[in-house]
């Protein structure tokens, strides 16, 4: 598995939906699907940091190293 | 309608007229051509290439058969097959020997296809060109057949540019093989 993002279960925690968040830090439904799917390659640090500002966690809430 | 050849206030000779730059496209500065994308360059030269294949196309059909004629025929002086070998020099083969008729058979059987396949091929890159697809897999593909072409070309009729060009074509292919991988990381970078 590697690297995960936990975006999915943040964002039940926080109760918020994936358009509002995207909304919120400016990016579109469709790569923040990416995200939550676990698909993207790489991440922007703006990025993160608009996610962390948004469901007010730090990176390591969002990221979690898994044995392959 | 303007001069084709002016001078800006900097200094920059403009080589384009405006009907040129309209159609092709110039994004706010004169003499800048756009290499990608629609009204580009990359679509010129698909478009010319189309064309390009066709008339190749036209003068194989004809002149391949009237080629293969000139290595196995003497026309008499005066015969309309006479005349018109005679307009479109070729040359009369049909007196050398077999070996040489062979290898011209030869060099027709690889020169012809490998052209129109390469010149298909080529159109093809320069849609993908055109289509703002650069960095993708089907073009490293493609640089890798045109590599491959122009080595037989090369092999075909002894010619050493062919051979270089093809060596080129190469080391695209590998600087292709190289940006495809840094989009891709770009596409999913979030």
């Amino acid at each position: 598995m590697g690297i995960v993002f936990r975006l999915d279960r943040m964002m039940a925690d926080r109760k918020i939906s994936l358009k509002e968040l995207a909304e919120r830090i400016e990016i579109t439904n469709a790569n923040l699907s990416i995200l939550k799917t676990g698909k993207a390659k790489a991440i922007r640090m703006t990025t993160l940091e608009a996610i962390c500002r948004e469901l007010q966690c730090q990176p390591g809430d969002l990221l979690e190293y898994e044995e392959e | 309608m303007k001069s084709n050849i002016k001078l800006l206030e900097n200094d920059k000779i403009v080589l384009f007229n405006d009907s040129f730059l309209t159609r092709f496209g110039s994004p706010g500065y004169y003499g800048v051509v756009k290499y990608l994308g629609d009204k580009s360059l990359s679509s010129l030269i698909e478009k010319l290439l189309s064309v390009f294949w066709w008339i190749m196309a036209a003068l194989m059909v004809t002149g391949v058969p009237l080629e293969i004629l000139a290595l196995f025929r003497i026309p008499g002086e005066g015969s309309p097959l006479y005349a018109v070998l005679t307009y479109v020099e070729i040359p009369f083969s049909a007196a050398r020997s077999s070996a040489y008729k062979v290898m011209i058979l030869l060099q027709i059987a690889v020169i012809v296809p490998v052209t129109l396949i390469l010149i298909r091929k080529l159109r093809d890159l320069f849609r993908n060109f055109r289509l703002n697809l650069v960095f993708r897999s089907e073009n490293i593909t493609l640089l890798g057949q045109l590599a491959l072409l122009f080595l037989l070309l090369s092999a075909a009729s002894l010619n050493i540019l062919s051979l270089i060009l093809s060596i080129v074509l190469l080391v695209l292919t590998e600087i292709f093989k190289r940006g495809a991988a840094l989009q891709e990381e770009n596409d999913w970078t979030v």
